[in-house]
């Protein structure tokens, strides 16, 4: 499989998932932090790794800590360099290793360390930073419907199973679990701030769920931002149904998009299939079929991984053949690989935790099978998608991942507070970003005033991933966020 | 760029459509031409309208209170330019004027290449209409000698100044509706939506609406949509009004807007060599004139929305802004006249009910302004970010000062949308539209489900008229909507 086909797998990590941000508590101003150590990763090569003690909840600084890690590769251009940049992973999920590494290319990392340190972290409860833990045996079976909603008794099962998996990962992860949502992890990024001595203010970019870390970052500590882009977003001013229907609904806006890309490209495997039968039917020789299209079509059309993977993958299907269908089912599994078996079962919590912390529990049965049938109705092919439980195994997130969540929310939706101006703030999206569509976008940026605005005419997931000109619009107004006008149109 | 802008319109440009930008186009025409009124309003008795080239008129029969179809009726004038071949025609198009004041004499008249009037006959009878209370249709009638001055205060206006314009303007609103009678409490949106209802049942009974609404045309098409959205066929919106906030809100992100318009004009002179000012800094010849010639100040406000249109947007201004700085002031008489309200009509009392027209359509839809304190507040933000154009916010003619001492409360008081889902709706926007700022496109665009969204990379109001790629992708829109993909982006 060429190396491109690799950025997929990332992308949807960061990709599938809602974020949340919230009202932080304040920050307790530490002294001058201790000068970071940055030694070689143990399990990352060529990435330098260091830690910081940070709270496991910031409104008591003096309570419990632990060690988030930080991981950095170093300015490669001492000449231009402009101090340090950290990207504020997505997902929830994806730690330094994916961020880069694996996804390393596609942030375009290599042309953003001839300026600065290029920082990332493993977000609480992820990687070496207090990973969750969760018994290997109460991890919830995949049991969402594919064609229909679920029944009051499925949901009630499904409420069941979870509580005893979440209440147990409590038990097991200890006092973080009570601390995931977008505004701790928002205290996180304070702490880093500090750490990296970006003493005029904080430079970052986040990416999908990062966007949301983001966002909560500049509600809690707005007036100490320097530049910060936020790309591929999601809205937490909206519930949790809401935010899953837009999902679902961009995810169908784009395979018929896809679709019509077949239908006028000859190098598309289906080109001159009707594409819509196709996926019906590779979907009822292969139920999991439906999942990597839904994840893959975040790569947009990309010619070695998004459009003509999955239409490669349908024909084969078709035709009996699982090479391309095999090879997508291990490059897009989310699972973990970690010998610990507890932390492996712990990836299966982190996605709700983060999301459960940031929009709450869902127990309105009633409602979500309303919100369901509209979606049903509008993106008939991507339904189920708004019912998942499993987040990782399905790699999408879906309203019953929070059914059974054990506490109110920590986070809930709410619009970003009013006030301020933000010129020094970016929200940039492609026109077609299947898990986080435009509308998103344009709902934050009509929340932060004076924020500048990116669209880029582009399919995929986070603009500067699939658009050089928004790229590059990025890294300007990285440099120099005054340089920037106050909306840029990427034409691709 | 400049080639484009080559087709755009003729000398009087600039009598544009919006009132949001101060400009008041020419209104009440000769008053002689009494309206033939149809016995019934499906029968249309279309002649050539007597002051427009190449144009047919008629009057429809509607009733001054929409609730009351029984009560008093006046006759609303429609014109026409037909469709040139009958073999290509599509039905008919209907052109919400904005404004408001904006009516037939000037969408078939001063404005009739600017928006491709004669290019979409190639496919529609373009059917446009004097909306209630201007040009011929029951135009709206006060004591000439109760006309206020044009309020533009040089800086923040005390509150005595304050309390004297609610003086002034109450009491000529009071001759408005003394000598007007009822129609001048039926001026709002949702009145106006009645009447595009009575247009559409005359004149395509047996088909939706098909409409092109810019300025505060949107504003009336946005109220249709909520009224009547069953009715719609294809609706495009551009330049649009957003009706979800209030009167100062909106005042405040227009004048945010010119400013940032006067930035970018001072940005091309600093570039361009072409521009007369070029080598000088434009601010300081800006405030040096504004100075001792106060009016440049309203002047160049309005001609923003003109963009680089070479006869009245920035060449012109720069040109304007150099004589009058070597004392010159002609250029300046020339365009504040061509601006000016009041037109050609012979009547005083049309006249001075032109000045009043405006008001009583935002007043209705946004009510009266009372609250000194409260503006003052929102005025001083705007002069933090805006300090050349704060003034603006107070001023009459598109300012808060238009609605303060108007007499009653609004009829139709803003709102978020309550409309169902719309793809047969096109939210249209430039990207630097003075008067209509791409904010309000985007808070509209969220406000209707499944809406297509256009944004064009230009400079000045509406996009059609400035964007080649605008027209073209709403004209296909118009044709058929499923035809546009949920975005485009037009690069210029």
């Amino acid at each position: 499989m060429p190396h491109r086909a690799l950025v997929p797998v990332a992308l949807v990590l960061v990709a599938l998932f809602a974020f949340a941000r919230g009202t932080p508590a304040a920050v307790a101003q530490s002294g001058a932090p201790p000068p970071l150590q940055w030694a070689p990763c143990d399990d990352i090569p060529a990435v330098e790794c260091a830690g910081i003690e940070v709270p496991v909840d910031h409104a008591r600084p003096d309570g419990a800590t632990f060690t988030l890690r930080l991981g950095r590769l170093p300015n490669t251009d001492p000449a231009q360099k402009r101090g340090s940049l950290l990207i504020i992973p997505g997902g929830p999920g994806p730690g330094i290793k994916i961020i880069l590494v694996d996804y390393g290319s596609a942030l375009k990392v290599d042309e953003l360390r001839r300026y600065f340190d290029v920082v990332s972290f493993d977000p609480r409860g992820i990687e070496r930073s207090n990973p969750l833990r969760c018994a290997p045996e109460l991890v919830p079976p995949v049991i969402a419907p594919f064609d229909r909603p679920p029944t009051r008794e499925e949901f009630e099962a499904v409420t069941r199973a979870n509580a005893a998996f979440y209440r147990n990962c409590f038990e097991l992860t200890g006092d973080l679990m009570h601390y995931l949502s977008a505004m701790d992890t928002a205290g996180d990024i304070e702490r880093i701030r500090q750490a990296l001595g970006q003493n005029d203010g904080l430079v970052a970019s986040g990416g999908s769920y990062g966007s949301g870390y983001g966002a909560a970052y500049l509600e809690g500590f707005g007036d100490r931002v320097k530049t910060l882009v936020l790309d591929g977003i999601l809205d937490h001013s909206v519930d949790l149904a809401t935010v899953i229907s837009r999902n679902d609904l961009s995810v169908q806006a784009s395979f018929d998009r896809f679709a019509r890309w077949c239908a006028r490209e000859p190098a598309c495997a289906l080109h001159g299939r009707d594409v819509g039968a196709a996926y019906d039917a590779a979907v009822a020789a292969a139920p999991f079929v439906r999942k990597l299209v839904a994840q893959f079509l975040a790569g947009g059309n990309d010619p070695e991984s998004g459009w003509s993977l999955i239409a490669r993958m349908l024909a084969e299907v078709v035709a009996g053949d699982t090479a391309t269908l095999d090879e997508l089912t291990r490059i897009g599994s989310l699972a973990s690989r970690d010998e610990d078996p507890q932390v492996r079962a712990g990836k299966n919590a982190i996605i709700p935790g983060v999301f459960c912390s940031d929009s709450g529990p869902q127990r309105d049965y009633a409602a979500l099978l309303d919100a369901g049938a509209t979606v049903a109705r509008l993106a008939p092919r991507f339904a189920w998608k708004f019912w998942v439980a499993t987040p990782l195994e399905l790699s999408s997130a879906g309203v019953l991942m929070c059914a059974g969540w054990p506490h109110e929310a920590r986070n809930p939706p709410h619009r970003l507070p009013a006030g301020g101006s933000y010129p020094n703030v970016m929200v940039a999206n492609p026109t077609y970003d299947p898990p986080t569509p435009l509308s998103n976008a344009v709902s934050v940026w009509l929340q932060i005033p004076e924020a500048r605005l990116l669209i880029a005419d582009a399919d995929g997931h986070q603009s500067l991933v699939v658009s050089r000109c928004a790229f590059d619009a990025h890294l300007r107004f990285l440099l120099d966020p005054a340089s920037t006008p106050p909306v840029t149109l990427c034409p691709d | 760029m400049w080639s484009l802008h080559k087709a755009i319109g003729g000398a009087h440009f600039l009598a544009v459509t919006l009132t949001l930008a101060g400009l008041h186009p020419a209104a009440g025409a000769a008053p002689s031409g009494a309206v033939d009124v149809a016995s019934s309003p499906q029968v249309l008795q279309w002649t050539a309208c007597p002051n427009i080239p190449d144009t047919e008129c008629a009057g429809l029969d509607v009733p001054v209170d929409p609730a009351r179809p029984d009560g008093e009726h006046f006759a609303l004038r429609l014109g026409r330019a037909a469709a040139k071949d009958p073999a290509q025609r599509k039905g008919v198009l209907l052109i919400i004027p904005g404004g408001p004041g904006v009516g037939i004499d000037g969408m078939f008249g001063q404005l009739r290449s600017q928006f491709r009037i004669d290019d979409l006959r190639r496919w529609y009878d373009v059917v446009s209409f004097d909306p209630r209370g201007i040009g011929q249709s029951s135009p709206i009638r006060c004591a000439p000698d109760a006309v206020p001055p044009a309020f533009e205060p040089i800086g923040h206006p005390s509150l005595a100044e304050f309390r004297a314009l609610a003086g002034a303007n109450a009491a000529f609103f009071q001759s408005c509706f003394a000598a007007t009678g009822e129609l001048m409490a039926h001026l709002s949106a949702m009145d106006t939506v009645a009447d595009i209802e009575r247009i559409r049942q005359a004149l395509s009974p047996n088909d939706g609406l098909v409409a092109y609404a810019g300025s505060y045309g949107s504003a009336y098409a946005a109220a249709y949509l909520e009224r009547t959205g069953d009715h719609v066929k294809a609706l495009v919106l551009d330049g649009v009004v957003d009706h979800s906030v209030d009167l100062p809100t909106l005042i405040a992100r227009f004048v945010l807007s010119v400013n940032d318009a006067f930035d970018r004009f001072a940005q091309w002179c600093d570039q361009d060599s072409a521009c007369p000012l070029h080598g000088r800094n434009v601010g300081t010849v800006f405030d040096a004139v504004a100075a001792t010639t106060p009016k440049i100040r309203t002047a160049v406000a309005k001609f923003m929305a003109a963009g680089r249109d070479p006869r009245q947007g920035w060449p012109a201004i720069a040109q304007m802004l150099a004589q009058v700085s070597a004392g010159d002031t002609s250029a300046l008489e020339k365009l504040t006249h061509a601006a000016s309200p009041g037109g050609t009509a012979e009547d005083p009392w049309i006249v001075a009910g032109a000045k009043a027209l405006p008001s009583g359509v935002l007043c209705a839809d946004f009510g009266p302004q009372r609250d000194y304190e409260a503006l003052t507040a929102a005025g001083a933000a705007v002069a933090l970010r805006a300090p050349r154009f704060a003034w603006r916010f107070w001023a009459t003619e598109a300012g808060v000062g238009d609605c303060v001492g108007w007499p009653s409360e609004a009829t139709n008081p803003p709102h978020r949308l309550q409309v169902g889902s719309h793809p047969n709706v096109m939210v249209a926007n430039g990207t630097h539209d003075p008067p209509t700022p791409l904010i309000n496109a985007l808070a509209v665009w969220l406000q209707i489900p499944e809406a297509r969204l256009l944004i064009a990379d230009v400079d000045g109001h509406q996009s059609l008229p400035f964007s080649r790629c605008a027209f073209e992708a709403q004209l296909r829109f118009l044709v058929d909507p499923t035809s546009v993909s949920t975005t485009t982006l037009c690069p210029d």
